[in-house]
């Protein structure tokens, strides 16, 4: 009797253990469909933007019209910016598509160049129609191969969202992601066609090249230093006096663009470590952070401006002036820029963290300044503030105006007057060429009530 | 005899439920995937007073530094969050915060759902911010890596700029 009791128990579990599994399961088949869909969707997205674009570039270079071209070469721009973000969404495991990705984000950039170039009334020179006409025959071949992957993936019921699948043992047993994986033929012999794409080099933040430039700030300097060397000049430069006594515990080497030093200091006693950055060549410290944490605020923010400005003309930058500061986590962050002659150099700049507890100098940034900064021949500006203003949109009302050198991408400097002007009710930045006259560039200016840019 | 049925159901039907057994969720290896901004990185010339903007940007690197560099010094945190911006001004990743951290299979946080369960989130937003500021312990560098855990080989043909704490970062 006890024993046929308990048989029923068990299968009434394993009944109700059943159930639930299959709700669960169902369940799970639901979200993974759900998840396929987003990846199938985006399959076709990047295929669909892909064999827009060959046309684009082609109906580009056709064009005899500037207005056509500018319109042509924008919307390359577009779909090629939707169809590299939407390929960077698609789940690829060992097979690395960075080079289809560069290639998409190139393409797009170069055509986006090339769009303010015909905007600005210039023509295209022979090697840039050549460019874009080696970009719409990549492009083609891409979309082939797509074209020819998704018949394939058509035909095998590819699943994207294998991809998650992790195997339950990880010694035996297939590893079923991987193998659905490697069904991505035409992915990869693309990704391989792209290697050998030649360096381009060209006025866009995609160049080739960006992000490899030599330090100019550091271009004066011969003297390699040791690293004694560069551990002294650490404790030298975060040591501001108050008591706190840093020394350098352990340094290593940084192998960036340019060699540095990375020496960490404790304050022995004093809460937070600090890890300043030396640059081997001249001894320059690059950059410093405190680790502490900072209490309540006692001090004012014009305090620690003026704690920030005692701090760099201590350590030797001279002719700088604030150009922004805003307050965050009981912390004064303030960007300093060089002025020569009047003029606002943006590219090199300061950074410096201030905390508002003791007034202590708890971060410094010198990277853009040691990058950018340079004996410059600035021009005479050809034309009058007064000239530069009546390019101006007529509906503006200029509140301030100063000259200002700015960096272009492709790593061009031109002097500007910067105009801070209202339209109804916010703030833009307008850049005017002070030798050409032309628009270089606007910024709209989103400050926090926290927040002060000093004009 | 029934004993044994009732053990081996329940087993059945945890991996049944589960899906596979429940795993390590302190995890941190990337799984090396390789990596767009424009101009919106600049929100005044030359890339100031990030702090400004939008939040957006803070709340989803501090939760990716939060899940991924825990116990690491504040600088290798601050180089964490560096790392996702210098993807997203590199040609080769997605060209937005969300999209380098969202990349399908990029971070074993994002897999696993840590970067949602992460709570103490303070010092992940300083470092973060310092990141957005401008500082870059990584000076430029796309990838990190714990090298005691399980990595993609591919991972070490990278050039390496540095080691913070447990990771090491390279372009």
């Amino acid at each position: 009797m006890v024993r046929r009791y308990k048989w029923i128990i068990a299968a009434v579990i394993l009944a109700g253990v059943v159930f639930l599994s299959y709700g669960e399961w169902n369940n799970r088949q639901r979200l993974a469909n759900a998840l396929e869909s987003n990846y199938q969707r985006d399959f076709y997205t990047v295929l669909n933007q892909v064999g827009q674009l060959e046309a684009l570039l082609g109906k580009g270079l056709v064009s005899n019209a500037p207005g056509q071209q500018v319109f042509f070469l924008t919307e390359v721009w577009g779909r090629a910016n939707t169809a590299q973000t939407t390929l960077g969404q698609l789940p690829f495991m060992e097979l690395n598509l960075a080079k289809s990705r560069k290639f998409l984000a190139q393409l797009g950039d170069y055509a986006y160049v090339m769009a303010k170039k015909v905007a600005n009334g210039e023509q295209l020179a022979i090697q840039q129609r050549e460019q874009l006409l080696a970009f719409q025959q990549d492009i083609k071949e891409y979309a082939k191969a797509l074209r020819q992957a998704e018949k394939e993936l058509h035909e095998t019921g590819y699943r994207w969202a294998v991809a998650m699948h992790k195997p339950v043992f990880k010694k035996i047993g297939t590893d079923v992601a991987q193998q659905e994986q490697d069904k991505l033929v035409g992915f990869k012999d693309m990704e391989q066609r792209f290697d050998g794409l030649p360096t381009l080099i060209y006025d866009g933040p995609f160049s080739d090249g960006v992000g490899q430039e030599e330090p100019k700030g550091l271009a004066g300097e011969q003297e390699k230093i040791t690293q004694q060397e560069a551990e002294k000049i650490a404790e030298d430069f975060v040591n501001q006096g108050g008591g706190r006594d840093y020394k350098a515990i352990r340094s290593n080497e940084i192998n960036g663009n340019f060699p540095a030093f990375g020496i960490t200091l404790d304050g022995r006693g004093n809460p937070g470590m600090i890890t300043c950055d030396v640059s081997s060549q001249g001894g320059q410290v690059l950059s410093f952070l405190n680790s502490r944490f900072v209490d309540e605020s006692r001090l004012s923010k014009e305090e620690a401006e003026e704690k920030a400005l005692a701090f760099l003309e201590a350590k030797k930058f001279s002719g700088v002036e604030q150009t922004f500061g805003v307050t965050e986590n009981n912390t004064h962050w303030l960007v300093f820029t060089v002025k020569e002659g009047g003029v606002r150099i943006y590219p090199d700049q300061l950074k410096l963290q201030v905390a508002l507890d003791d007034g202590e100098i708890i971060g410094f940034d010198g990277m853009m300044y040691f990058m950018n900064h340079q004996r410059r021949e600035l021009p005479e500006p050809k034309l009058s503030s007064k000239e530069a203003m009546s390019r101006l949109s007529p509906d503006l009302t200029v509140k301030s105006n100063r000259l200002a050198l700015i960096p272009l991408s492709g790593n061009k400097e031109v002097l500007t007057y910067e105009f801070l002007v209202e339209y109804h009710e916010e703030d833009y930045l307008v850049y005017i060429n002070a030798l050409t006259g032309d628009e270089e560039n606007i910024l709209k200016l989103i400050i926090a009530p926290e927040g002060e840019l000093t004009i | 005899m029934s004993r044994w049925l009732i053990a081996g159901t329940l087993f059945v039907s945890l991996v049944l439920i589960g899906g596979q057994p429940p795993f390590n969720n302190g995890q941190q290896e990337i799984f090396a995937v390789e990596m767009s901004s424009t101009e919106a990185s600049l929100p005044v010339q030359g890339g100031v007073g990030h702090p400004t903007g939008n939040k957006d940007e803070l709340h989803l690197l501090s939760r990716v530094v939060a899940a991924e560099s825990e116990g690491e010094p504040f600088e290798g945190q601050v180089a964490v969050a560096a790392v996702l911006l210098n993807r997203v001004k590199s040609p080769s990743f997605p060209n937005t915060v969300a999209g380098v951290i969202y990349q399908p299979l990029a971070f074993e946080s994002v897999l696993n759902g840590h970067i949602w369960r992460v709570s103490n989130l303070e010092a992940a937003e300083r470092a973060a911010l310092a990141a957005l500021n401008g500082w870059d312990p990584t000076y430029g560098a796309l990838f990190f890596w714990n090298p005691s855990k399980p990595v993609s080989p591919w991972i070490w043909t990278r050039r390496i700029v540095r080691t913070i704490g447990r990771h090491v970062f390279g372009l």
